[in-house]
């Protein structure tokens, strides 16, 4: 479904990415896994279109996507949830909804489901964003993507500055999401917990693909401890 | 004015400097309208037609070009373009003061025994009824919250699947409509000339500053502020210090209250 072939994308005169390649199954769930400054956000960044690379193409339902703008691959049904979430702050939990559901009519329907998988936001509504603990945050940045109906939804850092239980919870719901058709696509240093939801991994290491494999695969290998350790 | 200022400030994040002059080619083109014989509302309505054009045109066609510079850059663009057009209207319509017709006329009407200019009436409404319209859109449209969540975070938006150009785009020309309405309407209070803008610029800027450049209700307050304060100064001071106190009081209000008095606080491009 999403087809990544040697992307390559530079930082003015600094190079990010060298080259990966990766791809995302229907239904599918990937993780992408990796340490600071690996190039996972950029990765995540050029596919939605906010970035342009230098080289490389991004295949989606067999169109390349390089040189569209954000919007255009937005309607094409590619959700991204930034890392640090990108709320809109002044706006109510309510009005971000809205907003996630911007290029969609009715979306009233969806409600009952996301508020199944996040109980918490409805309680929220009326709340402007600004005021939501990290964990809430979180969700209602999931939320917000979800209620627009993507078929690939890119998820950067989710359990980023969440507690214990928080990641936990973010991850279940990633779980029941990507059980309900969504793909997945997973920016996460924290690999374990990744590995648990995706069934599919690469590990990027200073902007190239190190290793890839099943997630069982993953779990054990040396490979995947050394990137970390650095052992 | 400010009402206009402050719009395009919240939603584009740049201040517009021509913003005066913009309105003031509009009012002179409604006078030129007028002087070849159409009727009032007709070039009332034709003048805020072309203000509309106006402000996405210069969006589109100057400062697109400019998106991706540093906020700077866009206001020196906005600056560049104050020139030009005064510039421009003085090429066409002179520099010599013009009587711009008020749209209503006729003995003024007494409430409770305070005599009120029919005009100054219509000021009024207009006013109130702009800024319903302004904040029905910005509440209860959604092209209205999602201007509302690009001034937050464009990038992100634009994720949500908004097209930010038709944002900025109306935006732009919103203003536009808005900064020509009210120098249409206050034109007949004064005399037409190609420098009457300044001072209004001044103006529309210190109740904007004075009311917090992120705040709408704060435009309007800092409006009626300025206007009362001006009128106590020339009473009971001397009306030749009328004018200053304009810039005084941006003055104070920077020092004192960098926000405003009902902006919210935080770093923000001017």
């Amino acid at each position: 479904m999403l087809e990544v072939q040697d992307l390559v994308v530079w930082y003015g005169p600094v190079p990010a990415l060298h080259g990966i390649s990766l791809s995302v199954p229907e239904g599918g769930s990937v993780a992408l896994l990796g340490a600071n400054g690996a190039g996972k956000t950029t990765t995540l960044r050029a596919i939605s279109g906010l970035i342009r690379p230098r080289s490389g193409t991004i295949r989606w339902r067999g169109r390349n996507l390089v040189g569209w703008p954000p919007e255009a691959i937005a309607r094409r049904g590619i959700g991204h949830v930034p890392e640090g979430r990108a709320l809109f702050p002044d706006l109510t939990v309510w009005e971000n909804l809205k907003m996630g559901a911007y290029l969609r009519r009715n979306f009233k329907s969806d409600l009952p489901w996301i508020f199944e998988i996040f109980p918490v936001l409805k309680e929220r509504l009326r709340q402007t964003a600004r005021t939501l603990s990290g964990g809430e945050a979180q969700m209602l940045a999931i939320a917000r993507a979800l209620i627009g109906r993507p078929q690939l939804l890119l998820l950067d850092e989710p359990s980023l500055g969440l507690d214990p239980i928080h990641v936990a919870r973010v991850f279940l719901a990633l779980k029941k999401i990507n059980e309900a058709g969504v793909s997945l696509l997973l920016a996460e240093q924290n690999a374990y917990k990744a590995l648990e939801v995706c069934a599919y991994g690469y590990v990027l290491e200073l902007g190239f693909v190190q290793i890839s494999g099943p997630a069982e695969n993953l779990r054990s290998a040396e490979a995947v401890r050394r990137v970390y350790l650095g052992g | 004015m400010a009402l206009g200022l402050v719009w395009l400030h919240r939603s584009y994040g740049v201040m517009n400097f021509a913003q005066g002059e913009m309105a003031l080619f509009i009012t002179f083109l409604a006078f030129f309208l007028l002087g070849i014989g159409w009727p009032m509302t007709g070039a009332l309505l034709a003048a805020l037609a072309a203000a509309a054009f106006l402000g996405w045109a210069v969006e589109r066609l100057l400062l697109r070009p400019f998106a991706s510079s540093s906020p700077l850059s866009l206001v020196i663009v906005t600056m560049g373009l104050l020139m030009a057009l005064n510039g421009l209207s003085s090429g066409i319509w002179g520099t010599l003061p013009q009587r711009f017709p008020p749209a209503f006329s006729g003995p003024p009407v007494r409430l409770a025994s305070w005599p009120i200019q029919r005009q100054d009436l219509l000021i009024l409404g207009v006013l109130i009824f702009s800024a319903l319209v302004l904040f029905g859109f910005l509440f209860f449209t959604k092209f209205g919250l999602a201007s509302r969540a690009a001034v937050q975070n464009p990038w992100m938006a634009r994720l949500l699947g908004v097209s930010i150009n038709k944002v900025y785009g109306a935006s732009w020309g919103l203003s536009a409509v808005l900064a020509a309405l009210a120098s249409m309407l206050f034109a007949p209070k004064t005399v037409l000339t190609t420098s009457m803008m300044m001072s209004v610029l001044v103006k529309g800027f210190t109740a904007g500053v004075l009311g917090g450049f992120n705040s709408l209700p704060g435009a309007i307050l800092g409006g009626m502020f300025l206007g009362v304060m001006e009128n106590l100064v020339a009473f009971y001071i001397s009306t030749q210090w009328k004018d200053s106190l304009a810039l005084a009081l941006i003055v104070l209000v920077l020092l004192v209250r960098p926000e405003g008095l009902l902006g919210r606080k935080g770093a923000q491009r001017v």
